[in-house]
Protein backbone atom coordinates (compact mmCIF):
# COMPACT_ATOMS: atom_id res chain seq x y z
CA UNK A 1 0.00 0.00 0.00
CA UNK A 2 1.10 3.94 -0.45
CA UNK A 3 2.52 6.15 2.13
CA UNK A 4 -0.28 8.42 1.52
CA UNK A 5 -3.01 5.88 1.93
CA UNK A 6 -1.42 4.66 4.43
CA UNK A 7 -1.08 7.67 6.26
CA UNK A 8 -5.07 8.63 5.60
CA UNK A 9 -6.18 4.88 6.82
CA UNK A 10 -4.21 5.53 10.06
CA UNK A 11 -5.74 9.02 10.59
CA UNK A 12 -9.26 7.37 9.97
CA UNK A 13 -8.47 5.06 12.58
CA UNK A 14 -7.48 7.61 14.96
CA UNK A 15 -10.59 9.55 14.30
CA UNK A 16 -12.59 6.91 14.72
CA UNK A 17 -11.70 5.87 17.96
CA UNK A 18 -12.03 9.60 19.56
CA UNK A 19 -15.77 9.50 18.16
CA UNK A 20 -15.72 5.87 19.85
CA UNK A 21 -14.41 7.48 23.62
CA UNK A 22 -16.94 10.26 22.42
CA UNK A 23 -19.91 7.69 22.27
CA UNK A 24 -18.97 5.62 25.42
CA UNK A 25 -18.13 8.80 27.36
CA UNK A 26 -22.48 9.45 26.29
CA UNK A 27 -23.60 5.95 26.54
CA UNK A 28 -21.77 5.82 30.17
CA UNK A 29 -24.21 5.80 33.23
CA UNK A 30 -22.99 9.31 34.90
CA UNK A 31 -24.62 10.91 38.01
CA UNK A 32 -26.19 14.28 37.36
CA UNK A 33 -23.91 17.20 36.65
CA UNK A 34 -21.46 15.37 36.04
CA UNK A 35 -22.98 13.76 33.26
CA UNK A 36 -23.37 17.52 31.48
CA UNK A 37 -19.64 17.88 31.50
CA UNK A 38 -19.30 14.45 29.80
CA UNK A 39 -21.72 15.53 27.40
CA UNK A 40 -20.23 18.63 26.01
CA UNK A 41 -16.78 16.73 26.06
CA UNK A 42 -18.25 14.10 23.70
CA UNK A 43 -19.18 16.45 21.55
CA UNK A 44 -16.17 18.38 21.48
CA UNK A 45 -14.37 14.87 20.93
CA UNK A 46 -16.50 14.46 18.29
CA UNK A 47 -16.92 17.74 16.40
CA UNK A 48 -12.78 17.66 16.75
CA UNK A 49 -12.34 14.08 15.00
CA UNK A 50 -14.83 15.11 12.01
CA UNK A 51 -12.64 18.14 11.19
CA UNK A 52 -10.07 15.84 11.35
CA UNK A 53 -11.56 13.16 9.06
CA UNK A 54 -12.20 16.04 6.50
CA UNK A 55 -8.59 17.59 7.05
CA UNK A 56 -7.18 14.07 6.10
CA UNK A 57 -9.16 13.52 3.57
CA UNK A 58 -8.42 16.86 2.06
CA UNK A 59 -4.12 16.33 2.77
CA UNK A 60 -4.92 12.51 1.11
CA UNK A 61 -6.27 14.12 -2.55
CA UNK A 62 -3.74 16.59 -1.85
CA UNK A 63 -0.70 14.30 -1.58
CA UNK A 64 -2.10 12.18 -4.34
CA UNK A 65 -2.42 14.87 -6.84
CA UNK A 66 1.88 15.77 -5.90
CA UNK A 67 2.54 12.51 -6.81
CA UNK A 68 0.75 11.89 -10.15
CA UNK A 69 2.63 15.14 -11.12
CA UNK A 70 5.91 14.10 -10.07
CA UNK A 71 5.30 11.19 -11.76
CA UNK A 72 4.13 13.03 -15.10
CA UNK A 73 7.23 14.73 -14.48
CA UNK A 74 9.68 12.16 -14.53
CA UNK A 75 8.00 10.20 -16.99
CA UNK A 76 8.44 13.18 -19.45
CA UNK B 1 30.89 22.02 27.76
CA UNK B 2 29.46 21.90 24.24
CA UNK B 3 29.89 17.97 24.43
CA UNK B 4 28.19 17.28 27.34
CA UNK B 5 25.14 19.55 26.67
CA UNK B 6 25.23 17.44 23.48
CA UNK B 7 25.05 13.94 25.17
CA UNK B 8 22.40 15.42 26.76
CA UNK B 9 20.20 15.75 24.34
CA UNK B 10 21.43 12.59 22.38
CA UNK B 11 20.51 10.74 25.62
CA UNK B 12 16.77 12.42 26.00
CA UNK B 13 16.35 11.70 22.08
CA UNK B 14 16.94 7.96 22.65
CA UNK B 15 15.73 7.23 25.98
CA UNK B 16 12.75 9.83 25.61
CA UNK B 17 9.99 6.99 26.28
CA UNK B 18 11.39 5.71 28.83
CA UNK B 19 12.30 8.85 30.51
CA UNK B 20 8.05 9.23 29.85
CA UNK B 21 7.28 5.97 31.42
CA UNK B 22 9.33 7.30 34.47
CA UNK B 23 8.00 10.34 34.88
CA UNK B 24 4.65 8.50 33.98
CA UNK B 25 5.27 6.33 36.81
CA UNK B 26 6.39 8.74 39.74
CA UNK B 27 3.31 10.86 38.75
CA UNK B 28 0.89 8.33 39.42
CA UNK B 29 2.86 7.10 42.26
CA UNK B 30 2.38 10.11 43.59
CA UNK B 31 -1.25 11.16 43.23
CA UNK B 32 -2.09 7.39 44.45
CA UNK B 33 -0.07 8.35 48.09
CA UNK B 34 2.42 5.05 47.24
CA UNK B 35 -0.16 2.54 46.00
CA UNK B 36 0.78 2.22 42.80
CA UNK B 37 4.13 0.68 43.82
CA UNK B 38 2.81 -1.83 46.60
CA UNK B 39 3.50 -5.54 45.52
CA UNK B 40 0.23 -6.43 44.60
CA UNK B 41 0.11 -3.60 41.86
CA UNK B 42 3.39 -4.03 40.30
CA UNK B 43 2.59 -7.38 40.24
CA UNK B 44 -0.42 -7.39 38.34
CA UNK B 45 0.94 -4.28 36.51
CA UNK B 46 2.08 -6.66 33.93
CA UNK B 47 -0.14 -9.94 34.26
CA UNK B 48 -3.69 -6.97 33.63
CA UNK B 49 -1.70 -5.90 30.25
CA UNK B 50 -0.38 -9.72 29.03
CA UNK B 51 -2.85 -9.30 26.29
CA UNK B 52 -1.54 -5.79 25.14
CA UNK B 53 2.11 -7.07 25.82
CA UNK B 54 1.75 -9.94 23.58
CA UNK B 55 -0.20 -8.58 20.73
CA UNK B 56 2.20 -5.45 20.76
CA UNK B 57 5.05 -8.04 19.23
CA UNK B 58 2.24 -9.20 16.73
CA UNK B 59 1.30 -5.91 15.88
CA UNK B 60 5.05 -4.82 15.48
CA UNK B 61 5.12 -7.22 12.59
CA UNK B 62 2.40 -5.47 10.70
CA UNK B 63 3.36 -2.20 11.70
CA UNK B 64 6.93 -2.99 10.22
CA UNK B 65 5.61 -4.50 6.66
CA UNK B 66 4.40 -0.53 5.75
CA UNK B 67 2.31 0.98 8.64
CA UNK B 68 -0.18 -1.58 8.12
CA UNK B 69 -2.48 -2.36 11.08
CA UNK B 70 -4.69 -5.53 12.33
CA UNK B 71 -7.95 -4.00 13.65
CA UNK B 72 -9.44 -7.53 13.83
CA UNK B 73 -7.77 -8.84 17.01
CA UNK B 74 -9.85 -7.78 19.67
CA UNK B 75 -12.66 -10.09 17.50
CA UNK B 76 -10.28 -12.76 17.36
CA UNK B 77 -9.10 -12.93 21.29
CA UNK B 78 -13.00 -12.70 22.11
CA UNK B 79 -13.68 -15.58 19.54
CA UNK B 80 -10.89 -17.62 21.04
CA UNK B 81 -11.79 -16.85 24.53
CA UNK B 82 -15.49 -17.95 23.77
CA UNK B 83 -14.27 -21.10 22.01
CA UNK B 84 -12.29 -22.04 25.20
CA UNK B 85 -15.01 -21.71 27.65
CA UNK B 86 -17.51 -23.20 25.63
CA UNK B 87 -15.47 -25.91 25.39
CA UNK B 88 -14.56 -26.23 28.75
CA UNK B 89 -18.31 -25.86 29.55
CA UNK B 90 -19.21 -28.36 27.43
CA UNK B 91 -16.79 -30.91 29.41
CA UNK B 92 -14.33 -30.97 26.97
CA UNK B 93 -10.28 -31.22 28.12
CA UNK B 94 -8.18 -28.35 28.77
CA UNK B 95 -6.06 -29.54 26.23
CA UNK B 96 -8.50 -29.36 23.70
CA UNK B 97 -10.26 -26.39 25.23
CA UNK B 98 -6.48 -24.78 24.10
CA UNK B 99 -6.31 -26.57 21.54
CA UNK B 100 -9.41 -25.73 19.38
CA UNK B 101 -9.72 -21.87 19.92
CA UNK B 102 -5.50 -21.97 19.02
CA UNK B 103 -6.49 -24.15 15.49
CA UNK B 104 -9.20 -21.29 14.73
CA UNK B 105 -6.87 -18.49 15.46
CA UNK B 106 -4.31 -20.12 13.11
CA UNK B 107 -7.18 -20.68 9.87
CA UNK B 108 -7.73 -16.80 10.85
CA UNK B 109 -4.00 -15.66 10.17
CA UNK B 110 -3.42 -18.07 7.27
CA UNK B 111 -7.13 -16.48 6.04
CA UNK B 112 -6.37 -12.92 6.58
CA UNK B 113 -2.64 -13.41 5.62
CA UNK B 114 -3.81 -14.97 2.29
CA UNK B 115 -6.05 -12.10 1.34
CA UNK B 116 -3.74 -9.43 1.78
CA UNK B 117 -0.35 -10.88 1.36
CA UNK B 118 -1.53 -12.98 -2.37
CA UNK B 119 -5.23 -11.28 -2.81
CA UNK B 120 -3.89 -7.72 -2.20
CA UNK B 121 -6.90 -6.94 -0.40
CA UNK B 122 -6.14 -3.58 1.88
CA UNK B 123 -4.91 -4.46 5.25
CA UNK B 124 -7.38 -2.03 6.79
CA UNK B 125 -10.53 -3.04 4.84
CA UNK B 126 -9.72 -7.15 5.14
CA UNK B 127 -9.14 -6.86 9.19
CA UNK B 128 -11.93 -4.34 9.25
CA UNK B 129 -14.43 -7.27 7.62
CA UNK B 130 -12.77 -9.42 10.55
CA UNK B 131 -13.12 -7.11 13.30
CA UNK B 132 -17.00 -7.41 12.84
CA UNK B 133 -17.36 -11.41 11.34
CA UNK B 134 -15.00 -12.58 14.32
CA UNK B 135 -16.86 -10.96 16.89
CA UNK B 136 -20.45 -11.86 15.24
CA UNK B 137 -18.97 -16.12 15.23
CA UNK B 138 -17.94 -15.12 18.81
CA UNK B 139 -21.83 -14.33 20.19
CA UNK B 140 -22.76 -17.04 18.32
CA UNK B 141 -20.74 -19.56 20.44
CA UNK B 142 -21.43 -17.60 23.47
CA UNK B 143 -25.41 -17.48 22.47
CA UNK B 144 -25.33 -13.86 23.64
CA UNK B 145 -24.36 -14.91 27.44
CA UNK B 146 -21.32 -14.75 30.03
CA UNK B 147 -19.98 -18.20 30.17
CA UNK B 148 -17.63 -18.72 33.37
CA UNK B 149 -14.35 -20.24 33.08
CA UNK B 150 -13.80 -22.63 36.19
CA UNK B 151 -12.18 -25.39 35.00
CA UNK B 152 -8.95 -25.56 37.87
CA UNK B 153 -6.33 -27.33 35.67
CA UNK B 154 -6.91 -24.79 32.54
CA UNK B 155 -6.70 -21.98 34.94
CA UNK B 156 -3.53 -23.47 36.63
CA UNK B 157 -1.83 -22.92 33.00
CA UNK B 158 -2.51 -19.16 32.94
CA UNK B 159 -3.12 -17.87 36.43
CA UNK B 160 -1.69 -19.91 38.95
CA UNK B 161 2.12 -19.13 40.80
CA UNK B 162 4.88 -21.19 40.89
CA UNK B 163 6.08 -22.94 43.78
CA UNK B 164 9.42 -24.31 44.43
CA UNK B 165 9.74 -26.63 47.17
CA UNK B 166 12.38 -25.41 49.59
CA UNK B 167 12.40 -22.25 48.92
CA UNK B 168 8.64 -21.18 48.95
CA UNK B 169 6.24 -21.12 51.65
CA UNK B 170 3.36 -20.10 52.68
CA UNK B 171 3.93 -16.27 52.83
CA UNK B 172 7.44 -16.16 51.80
CA UNK B 173 8.35 -16.86 48.01
CA UNK B 174 12.16 -16.98 47.93
CA UNK B 175 12.10 -18.54 44.43
CA UNK B 176 11.35 -15.08 42.68
CA UNK B 177 14.40 -13.45 44.24
CA UNK B 178 16.52 -16.35 43.40
CA UNK B 179 15.36 -16.04 39.89
CA UNK B 180 15.87 -12.34 39.77
CA UNK B 181 18.87 -12.20 41.18
CA UNK B 182 20.45 -15.41 38.93
CA UNK B 183 19.04 -13.20 36.14
CA UNK B 184 20.27 -10.16 36.47
CA UNK B 185 23.58 -11.31 37.16
CA UNK B 186 23.80 -13.72 33.99
CA UNK B 187 22.50 -10.78 32.36
CA UNK B 188 25.52 -8.64 33.61
CA UNK B 189 28.21 -11.56 33.21
CA UNK B 190 26.61 -12.07 29.63
CA UNK B 191 26.99 -8.45 28.62
CA UNK B 192 30.97 -8.53 30.22
CA UNK B 193 31.69 -11.71 28.01
CA UNK B 194 30.51 -10.41 25.26
CA UNK B 195 31.81 -7.12 25.41
CA UNK B 196 35.12 -8.77 25.84
CA UNK B 197 34.64 -10.44 22.79
CA UNK B 198 33.57 -7.74 20.27
CA UNK B 199 37.27 -6.14 21.57
CA UNK B 200 38.78 -8.87 20.39
CA UNK B 201 37.90 -8.89 17.43
CA UNK B 202 38.58 -5.62 16.98
CA UNK B 203 35.31 -4.10 16.72
CA UNK B 204 34.43 -0.40 17.58
CA UNK B 205 34.25 -0.81 21.51
CA UNK B 206 33.32 2.97 22.49
CA UNK B 207 30.13 2.16 23.50
CA UNK B 208 30.76 -1.09 25.75
CA UNK B 209 31.04 1.31 28.78
CA UNK B 210 27.30 2.81 28.57
CA UNK B 211 25.89 -0.63 27.02
CA UNK B 212 27.24 -2.31 30.36
CA UNK B 213 25.90 0.61 32.27
CA UNK B 214 22.39 0.19 30.81
CA UNK B 215 22.58 -3.75 31.83
CA UNK B 216 23.41 -2.89 35.22
CA UNK B 217 20.09 -0.45 35.39
CA UNK B 218 18.44 -3.38 33.87
CA UNK B 219 19.44 -6.21 36.08
CA UNK B 220 18.53 -3.74 39.11
CA UNK B 221 14.96 -2.67 37.92
CA UNK B 222 14.71 -7.47 37.46
CA UNK B 223 16.40 -7.43 41.26
CA UNK B 224 13.63 -4.77 42.35
CA UNK B 225 10.62 -6.39 40.84
CA UNK B 226 11.54 -9.64 42.09
CA UNK B 227 11.38 -8.54 45.54
CA UNK B 228 7.77 -7.35 44.76
CA UNK B 229 6.99 -10.99 43.45
CA UNK B 230 8.63 -12.38 46.69
CA UNK B 231 6.28 -10.05 48.59
CA UNK B 232 3.12 -11.59 46.67
CA UNK B 233 2.18 -15.03 45.83
CA UNK B 234 6.17 -15.25 43.69
CA UNK B 235 6.37 -15.99 39.95
CA UNK B 236 2.92 -15.83 38.13
CA UNK B 237 3.13 -18.41 35.41
CA UNK B 238 1.15 -15.64 32.86
CA UNK B 239 4.71 -14.16 33.38
CA UNK B 240 6.52 -16.67 31.75
CA UNK B 241 3.96 -16.92 29.04
CA UNK B 242 4.53 -13.09 28.39
CA UNK B 243 8.76 -13.63 28.60
CA UNK B 244 8.35 -16.99 26.50
CA UNK B 245 6.86 -14.12 23.70
CA UNK B 246 8.63 -11.60 24.01
CA UNK B 247 11.75 -13.28 24.07
CA UNK B 248 11.19 -15.46 20.96
CA UNK B 249 10.10 -12.15 19.02
CA UNK B 250 13.19 -9.93 20.32
CA UNK B 251 15.03 -12.90 18.72
CA UNK B 252 13.08 -13.07 15.24
CA UNK B 253 12.81 -9.60 14.37
CA UNK B 254 16.46 -8.73 15.86
CA UNK B 255 19.13 -11.71 15.10
CA UNK B 256 17.32 -13.65 12.26
CA UNK B 257 17.33 -13.08 8.53
CA UNK B 258 13.27 -13.72 8.54
CA UNK B 259 13.01 -11.13 10.95
CA UNK B 260 14.59 -8.74 8.96
CA UNK B 261 12.82 -9.14 5.86
CA UNK B 262 9.98 -7.21 7.72
CA UNK B 263 12.12 -4.35 7.85
CA UNK B 264 13.03 -4.59 4.38
CA UNK B 265 9.10 -4.67 3.15
CA UNK B 266 8.45 -1.81 4.98
CA UNK B 267 11.72 0.22 4.17
CA UNK B 268 11.29 -0.31 0.54
CA UNK B 269 9.13 -3.25 -0.92
CA UNK B 270 10.30 -2.82 -4.73
CA UNK B 271 13.84 -3.15 -4.05
CA UNK B 272 13.17 -6.11 -1.67
CA UNK B 273 11.45 -7.43 -4.47
CA UNK B 274 14.36 -6.81 -6.73
CA UNK B 275 16.25 -8.81 -4.05
CA UNK B 276 14.67 -11.97 -4.78
CA UNK B 277 12.04 -11.32 -1.26
CA UNK B 278 8.90 -12.19 -1.79
CA UNK B 279 6.74 -9.67 -0.07
CA UNK B 280 3.60 -11.80 -0.40
CA UNK B 281 5.43 -14.17 1.68
CA UNK B 282 6.54 -11.30 4.56
CA UNK B 283 2.39 -10.18 4.73
CA UNK B 284 1.39 -13.34 5.24
CA UNK B 285 3.52 -14.57 8.19
CA UNK B 286 2.75 -10.90 9.75
CA UNK B 287 -0.62 -11.26 9.82
CA UNK B 288 -0.83 -14.84 10.48
CA UNK B 289 1.56 -14.67 13.48
CA UNK B 290 -0.37 -11.44 14.42
CA UNK B 291 -3.48 -13.87 14.61
CA UNK B 292 -2.14 -16.81 16.59
CA UNK B 293 -0.81 -14.11 19.05
CA UNK B 294 -4.56 -12.99 19.57
CA UNK B 295 -5.79 -15.99 19.39
CA UNK B 296 -3.54 -17.19 22.45
CA UNK B 297 -3.98 -13.69 24.39
CA UNK B 298 -7.48 -14.54 24.61
CA UNK B 299 -7.06 -17.77 26.16
CA UNK B 300 -4.77 -15.67 29.04
CA UNK B 301 -7.45 -13.02 29.35
CA UNK B 302 -10.35 -16.17 29.44
CA UNK B 303 -8.80 -17.35 32.78
CA UNK B 304 -7.45 -14.35 34.18
CA UNK B 305 -11.30 -12.56 34.15
CA UNK B 306 -12.56 -16.04 34.52
CA UNK B 307 -15.70 -15.35 32.61
CA UNK B 308 -16.04 -14.98 28.63
CA UNK B 309 -18.88 -12.33 27.26
CA UNK B 310 -19.34 -10.95 23.47
CA UNK B 311 -18.12 -7.15 24.31
CA UNK B 312 -14.31 -9.10 25.78
CA UNK B 313 -11.41 -7.35 23.43
CA UNK B 314 -13.47 -4.22 22.21
CA UNK B 315 -10.85 -2.07 21.76
CA UNK B 316 -7.83 -4.08 22.36
CA UNK B 317 -6.36 -3.31 18.91
CA UNK B 318 -6.40 -0.04 20.04
CA UNK B 319 -4.27 -0.77 22.71
CA UNK B 320 -1.63 -2.52 20.64
CA UNK B 321 -1.41 -0.37 18.17
CA UNK B 322 -0.77 2.40 20.48
CA UNK B 323 1.88 0.84 22.18
CA UNK B 324 3.38 0.16 18.67
CA UNK B 325 3.47 3.48 17.97
CA UNK B 326 4.75 5.09 21.51
CA UNK B 327 7.39 2.52 21.67
CA UNK B 328 8.57 4.06 18.47
CA UNK B 329 7.28 2.29 15.28
CA UNK B 330 6.74 4.29 12.25
CA UNK B 331 3.44 5.01 10.99
CA UNK B 332 5.33 4.24 7.31
CA UNK B 333 6.75 0.35 8.21
CA UNK B 334 10.77 -0.21 8.56
CA UNK B 335 11.40 0.83 12.16
CA UNK B 336 10.88 -0.29 15.46
CA UNK B 337 11.87 -2.96 17.92
CA UNK B 338 10.29 -5.34 20.17
CA UNK B 339 11.67 -3.68 23.79
CA UNK B 340 10.56 -0.16 22.39
CA UNK B 341 6.88 -1.40 21.74
CA UNK B 342 7.34 -3.24 25.28
CA UNK B 343 7.99 0.23 26.68
CA UNK B 344 5.20 1.38 24.76
CA UNK B 345 2.92 -1.21 26.52
CA UNK B 346 4.09 -0.48 29.80
CA UNK B 347 3.56 2.69 29.78
CA UNK B 348 -0.24 2.14 28.90
CA UNK B 349 -0.64 -0.13 31.41
CA UNK B 350 0.76 2.38 34.46
CA UNK B 351 -1.74 5.27 32.78
CA UNK B 352 -4.52 2.77 32.82
CA UNK B 353 -3.17 1.51 36.16
CA UNK B 354 -2.69 4.43 38.11
CA UNK B 355 -5.95 6.24 36.63
CA UNK B 356 -7.61 2.73 38.12
CA UNK B 357 -5.67 2.90 41.47
CA UNK B 358 -6.78 6.60 41.33
CA UNK B 359 -9.95 5.94 41.40
CA UNK B 360 -11.13 7.71 38.12
CA UNK B 361 -14.47 6.45 36.90
CA UNK B 362 -14.85 5.12 33.22
CA UNK B 363 -15.84 8.44 32.16
CA UNK B 364 -12.91 10.30 33.09
CA UNK B 365 -10.80 7.45 32.13
CA UNK B 366 -12.60 8.02 28.63
CA UNK B 367 -11.84 11.69 28.59
CA UNK B 368 -8.31 11.49 29.32
CA UNK B 369 -7.30 8.74 26.40
CA UNK B 370 -9.13 11.31 24.33
CA UNK B 371 -7.69 14.13 25.27
CA UNK B 372 -4.13 12.51 24.36
CA UNK B 373 -5.10 11.56 20.92
CA UNK B 374 -6.66 14.99 20.56
CA UNK B 375 -3.52 16.03 21.46
CA UNK B 376 -1.51 13.42 19.19
CA UNK B 377 -3.93 14.89 16.82
CA UNK B 378 -2.87 18.43 16.91
CA UNK B 379 0.77 17.55 16.70
CA UNK B 380 0.51 15.83 13.64
CA UNK B 381 -1.57 18.91 11.91
CA UNK B 382 1.15 21.09 13.00
CA UNK B 383 3.57 18.80 12.28
CA UNK B 384 2.54 17.99 8.88
CA UNK B 385 2.03 22.04 8.12
CA UNK B 386 5.72 22.71 8.74
CA UNK B 387 6.66 19.64 6.58
CA UNK B 388 4.65 20.93 3.88
CA UNK B 389 5.93 24.76 4.07
CA UNK B 390 9.14 23.65 4.15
Amino acid sequence: MNDVLTKLLLRVLVAGYIIFMAVKLITARGTGSNQVVFMVIAVLFIVASAAFIVYAIKDYFKKKELQNSSSDDSDN
Amino acid sequence: MNTSTFDAKTFIKKYTMIIALVVVFVFFTVLTGGKLTKAQNVSNLLLQNAYVLIMACGMLLCILTGGNVDLSIGSTLCLSAALAAKSLERGLHPFLAILIPMLVAVVIGAWQGWLIGYIHIPPFICTLAGMFLFRGFARVVLNSKTIPVMNDDFLKLFTSYIKIGGLDEKHSFKSAIVVGVLVAVGLIIFKIVSNAAKSKKGYDTSNNKSELIKTAVIGVLIIVYSTKLYAYKGIPVMLLWILAVVLVFHFVTSSTVFGRYFYAVGGNEKATKLSGIDPRKVYFWAYFWMSVLAGFSGLLVASRIGSVDGNMGTSYEMDAIASCFIGGASAYGGSGNVPGVMVGAILLGVINQGMSIYGLSDQWQYVVKGAVLLVAVVFDVVSNHKTGKS
